[in-house]
């Protein structure tokens, strides 16, 4: 919704600030904040008080007439068990007391969240991840321990943009847990708390964004199915946790529809 | 067992532990299901939500790294709070705005101001502060935050410029951010516990 204001235009900011908050800026508009917001020192003083406020919140719902029923939580203790349900080779870190779930559990659910869930790319993945390990219990093991060795990994090729970096590094897709994992431990020095963020684009749409990369392992993680989407990206955005918008071109690019090692 | 930190339940649900995530659900269903349910002003509907949130916190935890921050209950209702926003939207015709689970992760990083207040007492002190705030501001920051209008849809509900929605919102969350700052600080004082900020 904005002209390209001057991306130091305070004034421009100021309006943008309340929507910014509250998560109802528009794409543009939140990758345009996310910019300012990067170099203002005002907005930079501002921001955290009303990040405070916002987070304060949720605490001002009242008190519904109607208690939150014990059948919920049976619920949440039937889905899980249905995840960790012991298999052959399951390490015994799973505990045992969940018990196995019913299998009219989705069925409590209305046809609402049924739409609710049918429209979420990212449930879909978990659902997908779900049938595979109640079928398989083979693969039960494989979601406790994050990274999955024993998660087939596919090799993914990427490239970095800019022809000065000469860092290596791994890109690799995990299609048990629909993950994608960047992996490096030369990548360039960052200045100023930016870190590395991963990306996952489709055509036109705005940028998905994943995890930063941790400095200490030099992994970066972002979830999602790679049959969704036409490309990984990698930017340099503010630290600690990142955008939700890029602020910055790709270092790293890599496509996902190819087959592919680097 | 109530002196278990929300990063160590974490650190407990990476590991798998149905009772570590019963322990979460015990400290703040409650609050997951008021706000759900102020959202979507449906029992069964926040039900959904509270349980869909929850099987979500138990999915990403194998992800979880406590050096990334451990602002757990701010994730939580952040999940809880964009389904429901999203529910509402989609319920009542208006374009959902559906949030990548990972896009909210970065919650868990920020910190949390409110870590040493219990929910009771937060939830009499924002109440408190709403109550003090100029009325069309607070009805601007309901309609955004429990309605998930944006600022140009407000302007239409309300019939007013969108520069002035854009004026009570910002003004409205300043006032409450002093009001709630001074709250914390005053109680701080006259209990001698940290600040946290």
């Amino acid at each position: 919704m904005n002209n390209n204001p001057d991306i130091h235009d305070h004034d421009h900011a100021e309006t943008l600030l309340g929507d910014y908050v509250m998560g109802t800026t528009t794409p543009e508009d939140q990758a345009w904040m996310d910019q300012h917001i990067a170099t203002c020192e005002q907005c930079q003083e501002e921001l955290p008080d009303l990040l405070d406020a916002l987070a304060a919140l949720p605490f001002g719902a009242e008190e519904p007439p109607v208690a939150l029923r014990d059948e919920v939580w049976n619920r949440i203790e039937a889905t899980i068990a249905a995840q960790d349900a012991p298999g052959p080779a399951n390490d015994g870190v799973n505990p045992g007391p969940v018990s196995a779930p019913p299998p009219e559990v989705e069925m409590r659910r209305s046809p609402q969240h049924h739409e609710q869930t049918l429209s979420n790319r990212w449930l879909i993945g978990v659902a997908a991840v779900l049938a595979v390990i109640i079928l398989g219990a083979v693969l039960a093991q494989v979601l406790p321990g994050f990274g999955g060795d024993d998660d087939k990994a596919e090799s993914i090729a990427f490239a970095f943009t800019d022809e000065s970096i000469s860092a290596n590094g791994d890109l690799e897709y995990f299609p048990g847990e629909q993950k994608f994992e960047f992996s490096s431990t030369n990548m360039p020095d960052l200045d100023g708390g930016q870190v590395y963020q991963a990306w996952l684009i489709k055509g036109d749409e705005p940028p998905v964004p994943g995890g930063v990369m941790d400095p200490e392992t030099g992994k970066l993680e972002i979830s999602g199915d790679r049959a969704a989407y036409d490309t990984f990206a990698v930017t340099v955005e503010p630290g600690p946790a990142g955008s939700t918008a890029p602020t910055s071109d790709p270092v790293l690019t890599a496509p996902l529809n190819v087959e592919g090692t680097r | 067992m109530t002196d278990v930190s929300d990063v160590e339940l974490m650190a407990q649900l990476a590991q798998r532990d149905p009772h570590a995530l019963r322990m979460l659900y015990e400290r703040y269903s409650r609050i997951a299901f008021a706000l759900a349910y102020r959202v979507t002003s449906e029992a069964t509907t926040a039900e959904e939500i509270v349980q869909d949130a929850f099987e979500t916190v138990w999915n990403k935890a194998t992800t979880f790294d406590p050096g990334r921050g451990g602002n757990v209950r701010g994730w939580l209702l952040t999940i809880v709070h964009r389904k429901a926003i999203d529910n509402r939207r989609r319920v009542s015709g208006k374009t959902p705005r559906p949030v990548p689970i990972d896009a909210m992760l970065h919650v868990l990083a920020l910190p949390d101001a409110w870590a040493e207040v219990s929910a009771d007492l937060l939830a009499v002190r924002v109440r408190t502060a709403l109550g003090n705030l100029p009325p069309d501001q607070h009805r601007i920051i309901d309609l955004a935050f429990f309605e998930g209008c944006s600022q140009s849809e407000i302007a239409a509900r309300e019939s007013l410029p969108l520069g002035t929605v854009k004026s009570r919102m910002r003004l409205g969350m300043r006032k409450l951010a002093e009001l709630l700052r001074d709250e914390r600080d005053t109680t701080a004082l006259a209990t001698g516990e940290g600040v946290l900020s």
